[in-house]
């Protein structure tokens, strides 16, 4: 390759790795409406060790907290201060650090066993969501605390990118609240012709069409549930679903109702009046929350009901909370309203993103210089592709959404590692190729020959073991799956890319073999 | 150190090795009875004791930490979270559970002393919880532990494949080995474990599996090199070994170093001791990782070769004097 193409080939790479990595990595404010733009980087989303978690408490009807028991307590004794006096007037117990209505709750175990069910409820409910972390927990025995991470991007959590936050916490609030929906499943309408209720007289209606139990009626604020109180002796929301699933793809999320064998009977008796009905709209409610509706176009009868929508999100907590209800994870106590989670700083400290942001740098600038040290002028052009390697793997984190945490930065610098490896097996088999007295070139390309299976056998086994986690593991393992098949597929493509580039650069170089830091090996005549 | 014989010392690897799972796997049953867990499980997983308070403006952050702070001086949280809200905030506490209870409960009348407000309906007020965390991560363990045994079976075909089965019975070992190293050092040495565990576990297989790979490939190179044509295939295997074991112990240490350059920056972010356990927990995967591929893993494949070449030996004696019994008859047929 001549000098020319070889410092054009060099000056594109650089400028290419030079753009690629100022947008990657800086941040800087704009004169338009946007006012600053973030770099990639900043964008990544991040787990609960970089970015916090956000939390909720739960609490069960008549279980109160201490400040809420101290003001209603104010409000009703005003100033009096005779503790005895108001010990005895009131109808709250104290248990840990929260209160309980001994009216409502007569047994205390009684309420701390149905807390513990529903806390395992919602324990299998939110693992379901494949968060890096998360916890449930119950407190004084009562109370159900729930903390899953905020997913913000370093540029929403420092608050250079409010609009990313305010989604970001939106959809938190929405995963919690929707997954803490109580109560079991009912299908509804506000319909009375599918309900073949006359609005007022229920209990006649009901009666009078014993294939209509299942369906309640939903009339302005007051709800009804008559599911419950006329459903068909023994029958249960299992009997009509065997499961309910979501599914994403293409950007098109789905989510399906597996009927039973009668349930599928039942659904096309539903279907059939709700076609012919005027508002033809059915809704999917979990306790009073209704987490679907469904507008029949047609009589449904098959053995599942597919609807689509766009929010993947809240398509997957519609599926995670109705399935869970349908299954024996009904929520058994009415809790209260849903409050907004409060958010905690990053549990690894306020700057553990940015720190480990420079730690990445050091340790790729430590590998570098170690290439550099060891194979000079080649060390610097594995450096240069190393560096690009990094860039993959950054963009890949933004554009693939994976949640950055400890682990997955681990998997990024292990992968780095896997590149750097398999240029360092060709080296030295190289330097080994050289030692033999063979020419530069002829040593590269026999090293390089020599050296193939084994750098694609590692590669093949690697990518298989990738795609398996990233299939089938869920949360962190995903995570990590994911960007460890980039990371090895991007791995492989520059290995070879690093042999264009030493070919590329030591072509108009004259002394080879200090190109690639090593001595010629001169065999004297004898 | 690029010298040393493996295959000759399996007994001694095995030996430690099985020393370290069991010393592991007995530290891990006692504390499972005992001290809470297989694991010494960290904050995300343990129960705790916790305080929390809330302040309500004109109540400055400043101000409610200072007096939380001045109550709570001498008891030592593990987990500290201070979220703001538009009408004040929430600091909660977190505390191991033998903490004292009526210790915390003297600190939260302390605080309520002084930030309590008796008659306003926005009152600053401070309680002592105690919360059992309900375990998650089973879903992850289970789909983890499919993932990486549907892995280790491809291996074990692809090896059977591209080196052949003694091979892959080795490879499939050494995953099986370093993994239980691993869980075995991690129960030993009780640094606390979050969920970043189980991708640890399935980082200990990711490289067992890359190291196998170099290993056998060389092994398969050098049984092909005329140089090793008289050798016996033990030596062969330990030269193999030494020949990688430089660029094995390099890669080691170099991940090492980067996990530790990580730490450093953790620490300094977090400002104490717990921000290190994620990065110890892999240096500690590195550890179990370095020692298989150097060592075990090339001594168990000696062994396994051996053992393999001595049943090929013996099949093939047999055959022959079957062969020559069956023989003998036929030639004294030929003469008579």
């Amino acid at each position: 390759m001549s000098k020319v193409k070889s410092a054009i080939i060099t000056t594109l790479l650089v400028l290419a790795i030079a753009v690629a990595a100022f947008f990657a990595v800086i941040s800087f404010p704009v004169e338009n409406n946007v006012k600053r733009l973030n770099s990639i980087a900043s964008n990544i989303n991040l787990g609960a060790d970089f970015s916090g978690y956000a939390y909720t408490t739960i609490y069960p009807e008549g279980v109160i907290t201490a400040e809420t028991y101290e003001n209603i307590e104010a409000e009703k004794y005003g100033d009096k201060t005779d503790d005895e006096d108001k010990d005895k007037q009131s109808n709250y117990a104290e248990v840990g650090g929260l209160y309980y209505d001994t009216t409502k709750y007569e047994d205390l175990n009684d309420l701390k066993c149905k807390v513990a069910c529903d806390a395992k409820s919602l324990n299998e409910r939110f693992g379901q969501k494949g968060y890096s972390s998360y916890t449930v927990a119950v407190e004084d025995g009562v109370s159900i605390k729930i903390s899953v991470p905020t997913n913000y991007t370093y540029a929403a959590y420092k608050g250079h990118d409010s609009s990313s936050q305010n989604s970001n916490f939106t959809t938190v609030n929405s995963v919690l609240s929707s997954l803490t929906a109580y109560g079991e499943l009912t299908l509804r309408t506000t319909d009375e012709s599918i309900s073949l209720s006359n609005g007022t007289n229920y209990d006649t209606t009901v009666r009078g069409n014993d294939d209509w139990v299942e369906i309640a009626k939903v009339d302005g604020k007051n709800t009804y549930s008559l599911a419950d109180k006329y459903k068909y002796k023994d029958e249960t929301e299992a009997d009509f679903f065997k499961s309910i699933t979501s599914s994403t793809i293409g950007g098109v999320s789905r989510i399906t109702f597996n009927f039973t064998d009668l349930g599928r009977t039942r659904f096309k008796e539903i279907t059939t009046r709700a076609y012919s009905s005027e508002s033809k709209t059915i809704y999917f409610c979990v306790g009073n929350t209704v987490l679907i509706n469904y507008s029949c176009t047609a009589t449904t009868d098959a053995k599942s009901l597919t609807l689509q929508a766009t929010d993947a999100t809240f398509v997957e907590n519609a599926a995670i909370t109705m399935n869970s209800a349908v299954n024996g994870g009904a929520l058994k106590l009415i809790y209260q309203d849903y409050e907004n989670a409060l958010t905690t700083e990053a549990a690894g400290g306020e700057n553990a993103a940015l720190l480990a942001f420079i730690a990445s740098i050091v340790v790729l600038a430590g590998l570098c210089a170690l290439m550099i040290v060891k194979y000079k002028k080649l060390g610097a052009v594995v450096s240069m592709i190393a560096v690009v390697f990094a860039l993959v793997i950054t963009y890949a984190l933004f554009l693939l959404n994976i949640q950055v945490t400890y682990a997955v930065i681990f998997t990024a610098v292990l992968l780095l590692g896997l590149f750097m490896f398999s240029n360092a097996i060709v080296f030295a088999e190289t330097k080994r190729m050289t030692e033999s007295g063979r020419t530069m070139q002829a040593s590269v390309k026999d090293a390089y020959k020599k050296v193939l299976m084994t750098v694609t056998d590692m590669h093949i086994v690697l990518v298989v073991v990738a795609i398996l986690l990233a299939t089938v593991g869920v949360g962190e393992v995903a995570a990590c799956g994911f960007i460890s098949l980039v990371g090895v597929i991007a791995s492989y493509v520059l290995y070879w890319f690093t042999r264009f580039m030493w070919y590329a650069l030591s072509s108009p170089v004259r002394d080879k073999f200090a190109f690639a830091g090593l001595k010629r090996v001169v065999y004297e005549d004898d | 150190m690029t010298k040393f014989k493996v295959c000759a010392k399996i007994h001694l690897f095995i030996i430690i090795s099985a020393i370290v799972i069991a010393i592991g796997l007995a530290i891990g049953t006692i504390c499972h009875f005992c001290a809470g867990g297989f694991f010494n499980y960290g904050g995300e997983f343990t129960d705790y004791k916790s305080v929390t308070v809330r302040y309500y403006l004109p109540v400055t952050e400043d101000e409610a930490l200072s007096v939380c702070d001045d109550a709570l001086g001498g008891l030592k949280q593990f987990e500290f979270a201070k979220p703001e809200t538009d009408k004040g905030g929430e600091i909660t506490y977190k505390f191991v559970t033998s903490t004292d209870t009526a210790k915390l409960e003297e600190a939260v009348a302390k605080i309520n002393e002084t930030l309590g407000v008796r008659g306003d309906l926005n009152k600053n007020c401070a309680a002592v919880h105690t919360g059992t965390v309900k375990e998650g991560g089973n879903k992850a363990i289970t789909f983890a532990s499919i993932a990486l045994a549907a892995a280790a079976a491809f291996q074990f075909l692809y090896f059977i494949v591209r080196y052949k089965l003694r091979a892959a019975y080795s490879a499939l070992l050494a995953c099986i080995h370093n993994l239980g190293v691993f869980v075995a050092l991690v129960a030993i040495t009780r640094i606390p474990v979050g969920a970043e565990m189980i991708a640890f576990g399935a980082a200990v297989v990711f490289i067992t599996m890359a190291f196998s790979a170099i290993f056998f490939d060389r092994t398969r190179k050098n049984f092909a090199n005329e140089k090793y044509a008289k050798s016996e295939r033990l030596e062969v295997l330990d030269n193999s070994a030494c020949e990688v074991r430089m660029l094995t112990f390099t890669s080691v240490c170099a991940l090492a170093a980067a996990a530790l350059v990580f730490a450093v920056f953790a620490a300094i972010a977090q400002m104490f001791a717990g921000a290190l356990a994620p990065w110890a927990l892999i240096i500690l995967g590195l550890v179990a990782v370095g020692y298989g591929a150097m060592f075990f893993t090339p001594a168990v494949h000696g062994a396994i070769d051996e053992t393999c070449e001595k049943v090929i030996k013996s099949l093939k004696t047999r055959k022959k004097k079957k062969s020559a019994k069956t023989e003998k008859p036929a030639d004294l047929s030929d003469g008579d």
